[in-house]
């Protein structure tokens, strides 16, 4: 945790509304850009960010800075995901998670290569499995440390960074089938 | 270290998470192995297109809903809380009637576009209202509610003494309900579309959670020589034995008062309603004072008047 926000921390419990909104300004962002590329859709990330706030609020006071704040926020908001809101949504939409996002299903190929790059990086980051998924975005797109994602996922420093691999491979191979994968060389080369 | 360890360690490698003794023998691998330094290039230029996504900007009214939860949830602020426990908005009296007595939120076009649209006019000014909550709301002399309202958006905090039953967040078009999923995180129980615009507290703020087949009546009443307006909303198909009256100032529609009347074994009875609306704007304090529908047997908890 960086050495201010706990006092941060114990500004807002002490009373300060002003030291809680700078510790929303300067996490809130990333937390947003978490939740919207877990779920995909702005209102969901809406609600998640909400949620997540909600139960930061309600536990700051047993969290006496156990660790990074950064990485708590995040665990909150992984653990409301999986447990609650996404959970209610699938009940009613009923996604599976390997299927092609909407728009694609009739031709993966033709529709990709449509697609800019990025696009396409995202859709190809959406069909991974949850668990390289989850590992990618906490890594790759929100920047935390292997360290800080053992302590989301709640698993070994050893599985992050060998889960991290599986999910590079996963999405090469990804991008590859839906041939926007041109200059990347193939996966798995051997001398 | 063989192709398939050296190509398993690439990622940390590059990461920096790598242990110093791996990342050596990782190195020396890669001054032999040609292949496993193209794959390390892949690894590499795969992990700067991640990166270089863009990040979904957060919206900014998020913050004012959750900055205001904290303000309103920390532990010093509760002594606040209880000592204005007794203040909260007509917009919040509307989502506290929905959770509390179970309004079906059916649907038919509403007749009062006139009143309407002069109370859409008249509430831009608004900005921020408080209602004195009434406190006979299903027996539960505590509970109590809490509202903010600005730049359009509402949020409204429904508490049992010191425990929170619900929170409710308009975002502009829709009317999401939170209710406990556990002791401490909140789920997301209902998300509502307002069929009319929603304008702080206003007439619209009420009705527009009632859904489109609700019936609405509107009429005029006298008060020491002033009118009101008087919307009397039903639900005859799915909900025949409840009734709202709200009540609004003709010039302004700005609402001035609401009672939420049951039908019982023995007739209407007043089942709760509001006392004191008070705006950011000047409102003859008299109109706080009305009258009830005629058919309406009042119950006295609260200094109303026998009908």
């Amino acid at each position: 945790m960086r050495q201010d926000e706990g006092r941060l921390i114990r500004d807002y419990l002490a009373g300060s509304d002003a030291a809680f909104a700078i510790l929303f300004d300067r996490h809130h962002p990333s937390l947003y850009a978490f939740a919207h590329r877990l779920s995909g859709d702005p209102q969901e990330a809406e609600d998640l960010c909400q949620s997540a706030w909600l139960e930061v609020i309600r536990s700051l006071r047993s969290y006496r800075g156990r660790g990074p704040f950064r990485a708590w926020l995040h665990a909150i908001a992984l653990n409301l995901y999986k447990d609650g809101l996404r959970r209610s949504r699938l009940d009613l939409i009923a996604l599976d998670d390997e299927e092609l996002p909407a728009g694609l299903a009739t031709d993966p190929q033709r529709e990709l290569e449509r697609l800019d790059a990025a696009r396409a990086l995202e859709a190809a980051l959406n069909r991974l499995n949850p668990a390289h998924r989850e590992v990618l975005i906490l890594h790759e797109l929100q920047g935390l440390k292997y360290r800080e994602i053992a302590d989301i996922l709640d698993c070994p420093l050893g599985t992050v960074k060998s889960r991290l691999h599986h999910a590079m491979v996963a999405l090469r191979a990804t991008l590859q089938e839906a041939g926007v994968g041109q200059g990347l060389p193939g996966q798995g080369a051997q001398p | 270290m063989n192709c398939q360890h050296a190509q398993e360690n690439l990622k940390a490698y590059l990461d920096g998470e790598l242990g110093r003794l791996a990342a050596a023998a990782l190195r020396r691998h890669l001054t032999m192995c040609p292949a496993c330094r193209a794959e390390m290039e892949a690894v590499h230029m795969l992990s700067k297109r991640l990166a270089s996504l863009s990040a979904p900007e957060a919206p900014a009214h998020l913050r004012d809903a959750i900055t205001g939860a904290a303000r309103a949830l920390r532990p010093s602020a509760a002594r606040v809380r209880r000592r204005v426990a007794q203040w909260v908005a007509a917009a919040a009296a509307a989502g506290g009637l929905i959770a509390a007595l179970s309004f079906a939120f059916l649907a038919r076009p509403v007749p009062a576009q006139a009143a309407f649209d002069r109370m859409l006019a008249a509430t831009e000014q608004v900005k921020t209202c408080h209602v004195r909550q009434w406190l006979q709301q299903l027996n539960q002399p505590r509970d109590t509610m809490e509202t903010w309202y600005a730049n359009g958006r509402w949020r409204m905090e429904h508490w049992r003494g010191d425990q929170q039953i619900t929170l409710q967040v308009y975002d502009g078009s829709k009317l999401h309900s939170y209710g406990p999923a556990t002791n401490t995180a909140y789920l997301n129980i209902s998300e509502q579309p307002f069929h009319t615009p929603f304008r702080g507290f206003s007439v619209s703020a009420m009705l527009g959670a009632f859904g489109k087949n609700a019936e609405v009546q509107l009429s005029q009443v006298r008060k020491d020589r002033r009118r009101l307006n008087q919307f009397t909303v039903t639900q005859p198909k799915d909900n025949p034995r409840e009734r709202m009256v709200i009540f609004a100032d003709p010039k302004t529609d700005l609402l001035l008062a609401f009672e939420v009347y049951g039908h019982l074994d023995t007739g209407w009875k007043l089942m709760g309603g509001s006392e004191v609306i008070q705006f950011n704007i000047p409102v003859d304090p008299e109109l706080f004072a009305f009258t009830y529908p005629e058919d309406a047997k009042v119950v006295d908890k609260g200094g109303a008047t026998e009908q």
